[in-house]
């Protein structure tokens, strides 16, 4: 079937991907694989349990037991903090300041900010800790954090790179960045030679970046 | 598995061409996907062909993962970066030569081509798009839009006698 040489984004889209077929022998391989897999003896239901594996199951939950036990008496409740995602955050974070993408809004107004970025869906809050005392807002940048839409401010400094990024905080895909009602105080994170700090307040995930 | 017909083997066949841009590549993930399959065995699966395109997709992830060059550009980065108000109303009314598609393909990113092949060739609503691939609706939007808006200028500039 011929394709055609213009048309409708769909229907030319539709026409490529319609020549678009696996071969006989592809398919032949995989319905191979298939056979092959579901062939695979399962062991009978109603077999009777066999004692050494009953006694091989013991042991090795015992094991796993005392572990558990030595680790959480090591570690406690550390154990359970995930500190990998926000390993990651300031990873995403000290990337997006380096990046010198154009800034979307110019302004060194928080306020003019606020409402310029108040489309993104939340409201820019001032920064959680003290930046550098010369550092000048100039303008800020759409941006994400871990898919989630985000602002990515920046400053003028005469000591090095000064940013802050926030965003809505997201529970599930922010999880590990301590809240500040809650009296903890902000994470610190080394990413590309940055400094990151990161908190949420007031359902706003933030993040400043210092060199 | 066993209840996939052929035509569902070239639909996930088609769906891993669009995320992988290479038709071996993509072969390998369809292989792939078989595999986890069986080894996951799941029971009851109520829509088999949609459980298997999930799969063909977190397969395509995982190689994309592990592709250390891929590192600092995951599929959804920069994709968040604005929620426009948008539908696929815009694209339908989108008109191209099929030689600017062509180049243009070449040029988009995985998420992109995925976006464009389930709403094209696979009919998906926005939503139904989220569903599949767990990209916000908002994100899906901006990206459609930026789509919409990189299609127009390519129509204007063929119209224009312009070459890709």
């Amino acid at each position: 079937m011929s394709q055609p040489d213009s048309g409708p984004l769909r229907e030319l889209l539709r026409s490529h991907f319609e020549s678009e077929q696996l071969s006989m022998e592809q398919l032949q391989t995989l319905r191979a694989r298939l056979a092959a897999g579901s062939t695979t003896p399962a062991p009978p239901a109603d077999a009777a349990p066999d004692p050494g594996r009953r006694r091989l199951f013991a042991v090795a939950a015992s094991v796993a037991a005392a572990g558990a036990v030595g680790y959480w008496g090591l570690f406690g409740l550390r154990a359970f903090r995930d500190t990998s995602n926000l390993d990651a955050l300031a990873e995403e974070i000290a990337y997006n300041q380096l990046v010198e993408k154009p800034l979307d809004v110019h302004s060194a107004s928080m306020d003019e900010l606020r409402s310029a970025f108040a489309s993104v869906g939340f409201m820019l809050q001032p920064a959680p800790m003290a930046l550098p005392p010369e550092a000048e807002l100039i303008g800020g940048r759409h941006c994400s954090i871990a898919s989630v839409p985000a602002v990515a401010l920046r400053y003028r400094s005469s000591n090095g790179l000064v940013g802050m990024c926030q965003a809505r905080f997201d529970p599930a895909r922010h999880r590990g960045v301590p809240a500040l009602a809650a009296g903890h105080p902000p994470a610190q994170r080394s990413a590309r030679g940055l400094s990151v700090s990161l908190c949420h307040d007031n359902g706003v995930l933030m993040a400043v970046v210092l060199a | 598995v066993t209840a996939l017909s052929d035509e569902d083997f070239q639909r996930a066949y088609r769906y891993a061409i669009a995320l992988t841009g290479d038709r071996e590549e993509a072969y390998d993930v369809v292989h792939t996907a078989v595999t986890q399959w069986l080894a996951a065995a799941p029971r009851g699966v109520e829509h088999p062909l949609a459980y298997f395109l999930r799969i063909v997709r977190n397969c395509f992830l995982a190689d994309v993962r592990r592709a250390a060059q891929m590192r600092w550009t995951p599929l959804g980065e920069g994709e968040g970066e604005t929620v426009i108000a948008a539908d696929l109303r815009g694209l339908d009314e989108v008109h191209l030569e099929r030689a600017w598609l062509e180049a243009a393909w070449a040029t988009l990113s995985a998420a992109e081509r995925e976006v464009l092949f389930l709403w094209a060739v696979e009919g998906y609503t926005v939503d139904e798009i989220s569903t599949q691939t767990g990209a916000p609706r908002g994100t899906l939007l901006a990206r459609l839009h930026r789509l919409r808006r990189k299609f127009s200028a390519d129509g204007t500039l063929a119209r224009q006698g312009v070459q890709p």
